[in-house]
């Protein structure tokens, strides 16, 4: 036995989960032909690889509640001291930003992309949605349903029963979005304005109506469309299988794209709100700033009666680094600091 | 709703990109949100690099408030886990060092920590022996092994984050282990011990290995072997 035995730490090296992926040097190569005939060494690399077991088996140490709520206390208190973070834009009486300067720069700094965008609607006094269909008889189902349907919809590779989805030939733009969601809610969506008190605010109303006229997204005027075809509205409660439906010209007249897809729609669903697909609003296939682009309105999982507003590009990937949000705060709403 | 394994699986990470822009598009809420996904994960290690629930406390909420107002500097090319991560080791490193140059107040290879620590996880033997054991180690190492060994980070994601090449990681964590066999040696071997005694290649490796510079005798546990016949090992030094 001329070798002389390694250190420890060399051995550790050995007992590394990485120096089984690499290839071995002639120096872990030696090491290694010591290893295998020498019992002392041996039982020290057993013994390192049992510390390493060890510490990999630690059981989770779930943070305190005190603590955690003296984060959260700690994070509200930063946030409203910090004058930065204030909401993108704040939406004036005119349905233009009132708080723009700030913000703006924020806008900027942020890694802009077109492809889309995702809007927050502040509702005040009104409960979380639960589910929303087109009749009151799928309504009672779906409500009794979503908790247990959830997750299997979306394991089975799709939407629950119920979620209208629509093709209202809106041409989103950045500019105009809030007024534009806030007016194909309204119309679209029964019992969108008892249930969210803000789509009732006379702000929005008036931004609604004013978009509207402009855009002319509302299901129940289709004549008023200019360019788009006749908006549709496609709930899915009424066809066998929603999104199949076969796209026909370029315009958005019927669910395209990869997220007409309703198995990769309700992955979307599920990196927008993990496990809350059943909040699910509003699905509309529309273009934002010429681009085609899917609009998804969630209940926010989190804040009872907020709404949640994305719009998502024709990615199959909700999360890709293309996509860029825009959050409206209803004045009224937003927690002034 | 969401748990650990959430957060690993892909659709969960792609979520806190969707959280952490609507953070930074003003959304009030969005960055709490963020916290409540990884605290837990976040806590564990803050308190096993600090060693101390009041240090680890003090740090992670330094570390979640920067996070919160530098979110738009997360660049993307990284979970947002794994940035969160690097923000509060760092933090909890940043913390040890100030204090190892503070003359007044306690070191964490004090008796102090270990007995602390010993408290917060109270009722979980190996546990505690581990985190009094990886409370001996050297910060830098402690740190390594926290995140490599125990959240399973693979090592160019730790090299990264604590701004060292990948090749310090490794040693850290090999010098790391080697200090801890002989401080968790009766965790695995114990009961083969006491059954022989006389194991001679186990009592050397012991040992050896209890070092002046990383381990304070006071912290280790009582081998329940016998003095040991001299160290072929020793012998050959």
């Amino acid at each position: 036995m001329n070798s002389p035995h390694p250190e420890l730490e060399a051995l550790a090296e050995l007992a590394d989960p990485w120096a089984v992926d690499t290839p071995p040097s002639d120096a872990h190569a030696e090491l290694l032909a010591h290893v295998a005939g020498c019992p002392i060494c041996t039982g020290d690399l057993e013994a390192l690889r049992g510390v390493r077991e060890t510490l990999r088996s630690l059981p989770p140490v779930p943070m305190p509640a005190d603590l955690a709520e003296r984060l959260e206390a700690a994070l509200l208190a930063a946030r409203a001291e910090d004058k930065n973070v204030v909401p993108l834009v704040a939406l004036g009486k005119d349905g233009s930003p009132s708080r723009s300067r700030p913000s703006r720069t924020r806008w900027q700094a942020f890694p802009y992309s077109a492809a889309a965008a995702v809007l927050v609607l502040v509702a005040i006094g009104t409960a979380a949605v639960i589910g929303i269909s087109h009749s009151g008889e799928s309504k009672k189902s779906t409500a009794a349903a979503s908790t247990d349907a959830a997750p299997n919809a979306a394991a089975a590779g799709g939407l629950p029963a119920g979620t209208p989805t629509l093709t209202s030939g809106t041409s989103y733009t950045s500019a105009d979005l809030a007024s534009q969601v806030t007016a194909v809610i309204t119309s679209a969506v029964p019992g969108a304005v008892q249930r969210f008190a803000a789509l009732r605010n006379p702000d929005f109303a008036a931004r609604s109506s004013a978009a509207a006229g402009a855009a002319a997204p509302a299901v129940s005027a289709p004549a008023a469309a200019s360019s788009a075809p006749a908006p549709q509205s496609v709930p899915t409660s009424a066809l066998p299988t929603p999104g199949i439906g076969t796209a026909q010209a370029p315009a958005r007249t019927a669910p395209t794209g990869p997220l007409a897809d309703p198995a990769a729609l309700a992955r979307c669903v599920q990196i927008l709100a993990p496990g809350q697909d059943h909040a699910l609003v509003l699905v509309d296939y529309a273009t934002f700033n010429g681009v085609p682009s899917t609009i998804i309105v969630l209940a926010d999982p989190d804040v009872a009666g907020k709404l949640d507003v994305y719009v998502e590009a024709d990615t199959v990937n909700c999360a890709n680094q293309e996509v860029t949000f825009a959050t409206f705060l209803d004045p009224a709403a937003s927690p002034s600091p | 709703m969401t748990n650990g394994d959430d957060v690993t699986s892909g659709d969960a990470a792609d979520h806190d990109v969707v959280l952490l822009k609507r953070h930074l598009a003003g959304d009030p809420d969005a960055f709490t949100e963020i916290v409540r996904r990884h605290r837990d994960q976040l806590w564990a290690v803050a308190l096993r690099t600090t060693c101390d629930p009041e240090e680890a406390a003090d740090a992670l909420q330094d570390a979640l408030i920067s996070a919160m107002r530098h979110a738009a500097s997360f660049r993307g090319d990284a979970k947002l886990s794994t940035w969160l991560h690097r923000i509060v080791v760092n933090a909890c490193l940043d913390r040890l060092r100030r204090r190892a140059s503070h003359p007044t107040t306690t070191l964490p290879d004090d008796d102090h920590a270990p007995s602390t620590i010993r408290d917060e996880f109270a009722d979980r033997d190996v546990a505690t022996d581990v985190h009094a054991a990886l409370a001996t180690l050297p910060a830098d190492q402690r740190a390594a092994l926290v995140l490599v060994d125990i959240e399973g980070y693979p090592v160019d994601q730790v090299a990264a984050m604590l701004d060292v090449p990948s090749g310090t990681i490794k040693s850290r964590c090999a010098r790391g282990r080697a200090k801890l066999v002989p401080l968790l040696a009766h965790l695995h071997e114990g009961q083969q011990l006491r059954e022989e005694p006389g194991n001679p290649a186990r009592g050397a490796a012991v040992e050896l290995n209890v070092e002046p510079d990383g381990a304070p005798g006071s912290t280790a546990p009582t081998d329940p072997s016998p003095p040991s016949p001299p160290s072929p090992r020793e012998e050959l030094r």
